[in-house]
């Protein structure tokens, strides 16, 4: 290994510049032709601020801001999706005429559905920034819906005035707001719109996202419900390409629960007391709790710590769940039988065996586990995931079949109920199961 | 020259637009390249980037900003991009090989392995003010003008990456870098 000091920038530099320079002229071609499919926008309506910034400004602006956005509501009818017990909203105390008071300014997710302008809606979210409320469908930045600069003129009443894009210029609209107690919950109630396509964007019912992680949408903090990831794929086919997906799975939890992360790969959730003990980038150490990943295939076991996938070992429950409690580096215990969602499982309980010394190179002993079974679409992160364990960790490590994936692939699923140490895992392990009985497999 | 592009663009000029764009394209794609470390993303960033600033073009006051804003439209567009996939930057635990020391070729994929996964583990913002400072070439008050942060912070984010791009270069460095990434 070469020496560590003063070589980072100057191999961070020689790194960068082995990548390639140049684009495919047909991907150009591709983008300009995009472009002759797009109005141009009036200038004074986009708040992009030429350089250099007035900090100022930003600050003033990002005080107010911010960003109602993005998710997910429960209550479709025809739906299970949504809180088990419904929070009743109640009418906050009435806000000042004027900006949106501060319990609007989240990111709110809605129940995906089309409207005027906007169809194959996978997800749905809705957003409030510098002064601006709009709709934005399937997390495409520059293409909100129904850009409407946005006011409080009353006892819990909106007034939006179009901007750009979906409704006729100045175009006036009134809307009541109220919130559930635990203010997660926001519902939009039309009062009147002279644009007649702006309701059914805007109306119904939507739910925060308060995601820790700013570069991600999860759902931070939940009140007791039942509720849909926003990006877990659990059947996601190895041959498709991953991409937001409203409900993938259902869960339901009591109060003080959260979900710290959703990605296509995996969902997190946890006890609202250890997520208030993370920062933005996630845990320090082990976490205490609930994991669902996707496609888990076993991984070689080796001391060099290759994490290769072991393709001997069949990607079902009972192929992986034997493996594992064979394996000389873990602990486990016997292979026993579950059904969640009526879907047949495995599940065994591990952790490191006392004389497993391989550190991986890190400072305790570490193993690899499981690792993303790549298809057709490759992985889907910048590299397959590899769940391993190391130190004191317990896992409970849960498969389920869950059927096949839309291209007709056999697909499993891996839960891991998760702590640092035994008695943590003791202690948890009760509390988690129901909720992990509670998953329901779109 | 390219004021006048601007210019005649805001006026729905998709020709001036299109010359604009191709002037600039290679080198969008060779910074969203680098920042998402995927080619196809990196397309699809470049071409989030070119409809969003046609579309927007109007708001444009200083032309001969052009260029600048672009780049941060281009940043935006690439956080985009990791946000809309979900890749989520997991990294794997290291790699225990018996490193041949006297073998520089191998030892220098390493280095570069670890220098990807250390990169990937970083957020956008931090890699686009990797790539603006160190392959662009572009200066801290630039930079900071382009992502509207203060000059600080620019030194601020590249001293993480410096420790970042170190820690991967250093043996000590654990296989599970932090429970976030490494599981």
């Amino acid at each position: 290994m070469n020496p560590p000091t003063e070589r980072p920038d100057s191999a961070l530099r020689a790194w960068l510049d082995l990548g390639p320079d140049r684009g495919r002229p047909e991907a150009l071609e591709r983008a300009l032709a995009a472009t002759r499919r797009v109005p141009q926008r009036p200038g004074w309506t986009f708040p992009e601020r030429m350089l250099p910034v007035n900090r100022v400004l930003v600050g003033a602006a990002a005080a107010l801001a911010i960003v109602i956005g993005s998710a997910l509501l429960f209550l479709r009818p025809s739906s299970n999706v949504g809180p088990s017990v419904t929070p009743t909203p109640t009418n906050l105390p009435s806000a000042s005429p004027g900006f949106l008071p501060a319990e609007l300014m989240k990111t709110w997710v809605g129940v995906p559905h089309d409207f005027p302008g906007r169809s194959d809606v996978k997800s749905l979210t809705m957003g409030y920034e510098f002064g601006q409320l709009s709709v934005n469908a399937n997390f495409v930045y520059g293409q909100s819906s129904f850009i409407s600069q946005a006011s409080v003129v009353g006892a819990n009443t909106l007034e939006l005035k179009a901007l750009s894009n979906g409704c006729g210029l100045g175009l006036m609209g009134h809307y009541t707001w109220s919130l559930s107690p635990g203010g997660t919950l926001l519902h939009l109630a039309l009062v009147d719109d002279a644009c007649a396509d702006r309701p059914a964007a805007f109306v119904g019912d939507w739910h925060a996202a308060n995601c820790k992680d700013t570069t991600d949408e999860c759902w931070g903090d939940l009140e007791a419900g039942t509720y849909p990831t926003l990006f877990y794929a659990p059947r996601l086919d190895p041959a498709a390409t991953p991409g937001p997906l409203y409900g993938g799975m259902t869960f339901t939890v009591p109060d003080g629960w959260a979900v710290a992360g959703d990605h296509t790969s995996d969902v997190r959730l946890l006890r609202s007391s250890d997520y208030a003990k993370e920062g933005p980038s996630g845990p320090v150490g082990q976490p205490t709790g609930i994991e669902g990943w996707i496609r888990p295939a076993a991984v070689m076991e080796t001391p060099m710590c290759a994490n290769a996938a072991d393709s001997k070992v069949e990607r079902t429950a009972g192929g992986l769940a034997t493996s594992l409690s064979k394996r000389y580096a873990l602990a486990a215990s016997a292979v026993h039988d579950i059904t969640i969602d009526g879907h047949a499982g495995k599940w065994l309980d591990v952790h490191l065996a006392t004389d497993w010394t391989s550190t991986c190179g890190g400072s305790e002993p570490t193993v690899g586990l499981i690792k993303e079974a790549v298809g057709g679409a490759g992985s889907v992160g910048d590299n397959p995931y590899v769940v391993g364990i190391s130190g004191q960790s317990r896992f409970r490590l849960i498969f389920v079949d869950i059927g096949k994936s839309d291209l007709g692939t056999s697909m499993t699923a891996m839960i891991l109920v998760t702590a640092p140490d035994q008695a943590t895992f003791d202690s948890f392990v009760n509390e988690a199961m129901p909720i992990v009985q509670s998953f329901h497999f779109k | 020259m390219i004021s006048e592009l601007v210019e005649r663009a805001q006026r729905g000029d998709h020709e001036a637009f299109d010359a604009l764009a191709t002037a600039a394209y290679h080198r969008l794609y060779a910074i969203a390249r680098r920042i998402l470390r995927d080619g196809y993303a990196a397309e699809d960033a470049v071409q989030e980037t070119l409809v969003g600033a046609w579309r927007n073009i109007r708001s444009v006051r200083e032309p001969e900003r052009f260029d600048a804003w672009l780049h941060r439209l281009l940043v935006r567009a690439c956080d985009d991009e990791v946000r809309r996939s979900r890749r989520r930057p997991v990294v794997v635990p290291a790699l225990m090989f018996d490193r041949p020391s006297s073998t520089d070729d191998i030892a220098t994929l390493i280095d570069q392995d670890e220098i990807e996964r250390a990169f990937l583990a970083l957020s956008v913002e931090h890699r686009a003010v990797l790539v603006l400072t160190h392959y662009v070439g572009l200066p801290a008050p630039e930079v900071a003008a382009i992502l509207g942060i203060p000059p600080g912070t620019v030194h601020s984010r590249l001293h993480y990456g410096a420790r970042a791009m170190r820690d991967a270069l250093t043996p000590a460095s654990g296989p599970f870098p932090s429970p976030e990434h490494g599981r």
